[in-house]
């Protein structure tokens, strides 16, 4: 990574994330440290449970408080330490400067309102600014590909198929012109075709607004060619990061080369699917990531 | 299910006062028989409104003080000094059957039958508070178990069925609910209990409140859980069993039952004060338990005289603090079991 | 795949109203029976259609119909896998579950060696729970979370064995456990206990403990983490090479149907666009579905 200290838009040092439950302490992370560049991707690559999720969450304090969780180290976002910030504070950041986007899009809309009214109380809500909010929920639309935004920003999230409530979802998170977008498992729960549509919508997001983007998934398939650096985690731990390129072509850790490997792949006819070693394959049963 | 409840609750403080007052309650109950020193139908005319009675420790025996009646229209009694009687522990006193079947007369303490021991004072006709509030406590904390007993079967089964059934059934027993919910309870309540009064013994009638208030009871319970075996219905692991070949009937009963439990404890708990309560008004209304028997509901109403208030008669007042700590103790520890099984099933439901 | 697995075919019984089905001309793929002759196939669906009655009105009357699967036709021979493709929404789920009647077909035939299926009542058709079994998506909503492990696996044996006392159910209950490569001392768990892939493995032990022939497979792995897909994925084949067992294999992934399946169809709308072996699927796609289903798949 060739990136002067100057671009760096995020940096994570040491960040350690503790959850205690009926008096038993879970290290969910364990002393990471990463950062992401301005206008760059990085791909945050790890199995249920090793706290690829709950690191995302815990840049803007969208954990739960203590004495349940508990979140030590540093995140510096611009320079500043988000860990310390109040949570009014961080409120501001949320949405204004790191957006989220989840896995399941249904759960995340509220059923009772149309897509257009959430939509216009993000954008109301961090760029009190906009005068002709109809315009500005049309560009919106349009943004994420949605045809004939005018019409279908009556409509109700029901109406929408997953891969369209993503689209509103990331037109909701993009709305407020965030310097970082989280994406937790985006495309997860979607078909394959609507996984790759979605991909192909951030990809253009990432290169049209210059945006930094957090990719954080189990699949290293959706990673090649959107991401430029990865960091694969395996329980708490960041095994191996760096240049995506050079870790998917070159993998040194052989977890990263067991995850990528056991990539469903066409027109490979293997007798079996290379796996994962049953010592990692074992998830703890309390680990609680989708959670 | 039952032993982690129990831990959950053990843990919560709130939780643990609800079960002791609630097992106190309970065990008093149980053996009315024996720890009130009277019968409730014991009267002593001579001892009208009688105040509570002091107890003193002679010898190192607890003695009761003896009154003496200054004003009979005034209901005022004096102590008489340095005259006691000891108080007799395990004593015989008048005989009863326990739980209905086993004879016997021993009670947990008696004084001499020339004098009387009130510990709550007595009422109008000299009968002896504390023992007709443990008697009481007979019908009034055993009116809300039966009753949620024959609501929630009644509600499981019907909206289980016509959840897991949907179609014609789910259709006929939603109207029927409807039907029940439309009907104006009071009412029924007041008629049912008109026409009955004449073909039941007043011992019986308390039996017969208990059936007309579940069955007016059930329908509530029956629209909630129709609603969640809709979705249960719905659950891979139910089509898992059709797809075995397990019956209906076994599916309604390991599969929706147990996922349903949680609730249905929490329903019942929440809801016994409410039979608790509707005993205690109609009895208050004369509708409910009639003298010769007893129930907290019927003591209120009989303490409604203008009396009880101008002569400072507070103890008769007691069976209505007994209601209200009965159904506060239910529903806190009511919503005691809800926070626990709540977050459970968020995360079962992932 | 083993010699043991016959070549899958898909018959054209009556070529006029299965080539009504396909969806366009440029479809027409003739796919050719390469089983021995004579020899039936394990499953036969013909004409099938599956539809829903949309309601509408204040007297919720049929406004409508959905039409979830519109004339499909396929044939299943014993032990191949067949493939099932397409997106969400294309009908795929409700086939099979038309195949274990969770749903009841509006027209059309399944025969099962040969018995037509489809008009049993209930009672006949509970020796066909024993032989045909499911395993569900979500190994999250799959099993009881109330229930233990033993329980969940007695539940079947208790049904279709019920001459097995509680010591011969817990060791048959054991012995599938070890079978799926899960530890026979997790009886006494929860399902909340394991973890997703674990938890399927138990979904499939609950399927096997009948000693099924045919097992749908209805998305097995979709909802899991691609490393843990694997796995799944190895286990179900492994099983199919010890028991002979048959597969029908549900999944929107191209690239896993591709992998498990010998033959596959492709499923857009309630109507199959395309039928061919696992290999022509891949090298030569005819239908313009058939193709954007490819290209979605990842590449590295």
């Amino acid at each position: 990574m060739s990136a002067s200290q100057g671009d760096k838009l995020l940096e994570v040092h040491n960040l350690r994330i503790d959850f205690e439950a009926h008096g038993e302490v879970h290290k969910a992370v364990q002393d990471i440290s990463f950062s992401i560049d301005k206008g760059r991707v990085l791909a945050v690559v790890g199995e249920s449970g090793s706290g690829k999720s709950v690191t995302g969450l815990s840049l803007t304090g969208l954990l739960p408080p203590p004495p349940v969780c508990r979140v030590q180290g540093q995140v510096f976002y611009q320079g500043k330490n988000l860990l310390q910030c109040s949570s009014k504070e961080l409120r501001r950041y949320r949405g204004r400067h790191i957006a989220y986007i989840f896995q399941e899009p249904g759960t995340a809309l509220n059923p009772v309102f149309t897509i257009g009214y959430q939509l216009a109380e993000a954008i109301r809500l961090h760029r009190p600014e906009v005068k002709d909010m109809r315009k500005e929920i049309i560009k919106a639309l349009d943004m994420v590909h949605i045809h004939q935004p005018e019409k279908r920003f009556q409509d109700y999230p029901h109406q929408l198929s997953g891969g369209m409530q993503q689209r509103v979802m990331i037109a909701m998170a993009l709305a407020c012109r965030p310097r970082l977008l989280v994406a937790d498992e985006p495309t997860t729960a979607l078909d394959v075709t609507i996984q790759a549509q979605i991909m192909d919508l951030l990809k253009e997001i990432r290169d049209k607004l210059g945006m930094s983007i957090m990719l954080i998934t189990h699949n290293f398939g959706i990673v090649s060619g959107f991401a430029h650096h990865v960091a694969v985690m395996l329980r708490g731990r960041i095994v191996e990061q760096g240049d995506a390129l050079q870790i998917m072509k070159n993998p040194a850790h052989p977890y990263t080369r067991a995850l990528i490997g056991c990539i469903p792949l066409l027109g490979r006819k293997l007798r079996r699917l290379p796996t994962i070693e049953s010592e990692y394959e074992r998830v703890s049963s309390e680990s609680s990531d989708n959670a | 299910m039952i032993k982690h409840l129990f831990k959950e609750i053990s843990r919560r403080p709130l939780g643990v006062v609800c079960l002791t007052i609630l097992g106190i309650l309970y065990i008093c109950t149980i053996f009315s028989q024996f720890l009130a020193p009277y019968l409730p139908t014991d009267q002593d005319l001579n001892n009208a409104y009688h105040p509570p009675t002091r107890i003193l420790m002679v010898d190192w025996r607890p003695h009761v003080q003896v009154y003496e009646q200054v004003d009979p229209s005034a209901a005022r009694y004096e102590p008489v000094e340095g005259a006691t009687v000891p108080v007799s522990f395990f004593a015989s006193g008048a005989e009863y059957r326990l739980w209905g079947v086993i004879p016997a007369d021993i009670r947990l303490f008696q004084v001499e039958e020339t004098h009387r021991l009130y510990l709550l004072g007595s009422d109008g006709t000299g009968r002896d508070v504390f023992s007709r509030l443990l008697y009481g406590a007979q019908v009034s904390l055993s009116i809300g178990f039966i009753g949620i007993c024959i609501t929630m079967t009644l509600g499981f089964i019907v909206g289980g069925v016509a959840g897991y059934f949907g179609g014609r059934v789910d259709f006929a027993a939603m109207r029927m609910v409807e039907f029940i919910i439309a009907v104006p309870s009071l009412y029924l309540l007041i008629a049912l209990r008109g026409a009955l009064a004449e073909y039941f013994e007043p011992e019986q009638m308390y039996l017969v409140i208990v059936i007309i208030l579940s069955l007016i009871g059930w329908a509530g319970a029956a629209r909630i859980i129709r609603g969640m075996a809709l979705s249960l219905r719905q659950r891979h692991f139910v089509l898992a069993a059709e797809v075995m070949g397990q019956s209906s009937f076994k599916i309604l009963f390991k599969h929706f039952l147990p996922n349903l439990a949680s609730y249905l404890l929490v329903a019942a708990t929440l809801s016994i004060p409410a039979y608790i309560l509707a005993e205690a008004a109609l009895s208050f209304l004369g509708l409910g338990i009639q003298e010769p028997g007893t129930s907290w509901g019927l003591m209120l109403q009989q303490a409604q005289e203008l009396k009880v208030f101008t002569l400072n008669l507070w103890w008769l007042l007691l069976p209505g603090a007994a209601i209200f700590v009965t159904v506060i103790t239910f529903n806190v520890l009511g919503d005691v079991l809800r926070d626990i099984v709540d977050p459970r099933q968020q995360m079962v439901k992932r | 795949m083993s010699a043991f697995h016959l070549k899958v075919l898909i018959m054209h019984n009556t070529s006029n109203s299965y080539s009504s089905a396909m969806a366009g001309p440029e479809t027409g793929r003739i796919s050719i029976s390469s089983s021995p002759e004579g020899i039936k196939p394990l499953l036969e669906v013909k004409n099938l259609k599956v539809y829903f009655p949309v309601h509408g009105g204040l007297l919720r009357r049929i406004r409508g119909y959905v039409h979830a699967v519109d004339d499909v036709s396929f044939n299943v021979s014993s032990g191949s896998t067949v493939g099932l493709v397409g997106e969400s929404g294309s009908g795929k789920t409700t086939i099979g579950r038309c195949l274990v009647r969770l749903i009841r077909p509006t027209a059309g035939s399944i025969r099962y060696l040969g018995v037509e299926t489809g008009s049993l009542s209930k009672k006949t058709f509970f020796p066909y729970r024993k032989k045909i079994q499911m395993i569900f998506q979500d190994p999250f909503n799959s099993l009881n979370p109330r229930m233990s492990v033993e329980q969940i696996l007695g539940e079947p044996l208790s049904i279709h064995f019920p001459q097995m006392n509680i010591e011969q159910r817990r060791d048959r209950a054991a012995g599938l456990l070890r079978q799926v490569g899960l530890d026979p001392d997790h009886l006494r768990r929860y399902p909340h206990q394991f973890s997703g892939g674990q938890r399927q493995r138990i979904g499939i032990a609950r399927a096997l403990a009948v000693e099924p022939e045919f097992i749908i497979c209805d998305e097995p792995v979709s909802a899991l983490d691609v490393s843990v897909q694997a796995t799944i994925i190895n286990l179900l084949q492994d099983l199919q090479e010890e028991l002979g067992l048959t597969y029908l294999f549900i999944a929107h992934d191209l690239a896993i149907v591709e992998h498990i399946s010998n033959y596959v169809l492709v499923m857009n709308q309630g109507k199959i666009v395309e039928q061919a072996s696992a290999e022509d699927i891949y090298r030569s796609p005819q239908h313009p579905y058939t193709i954007k289903l490819l290209e979605a798949v990842p590449r590295l």
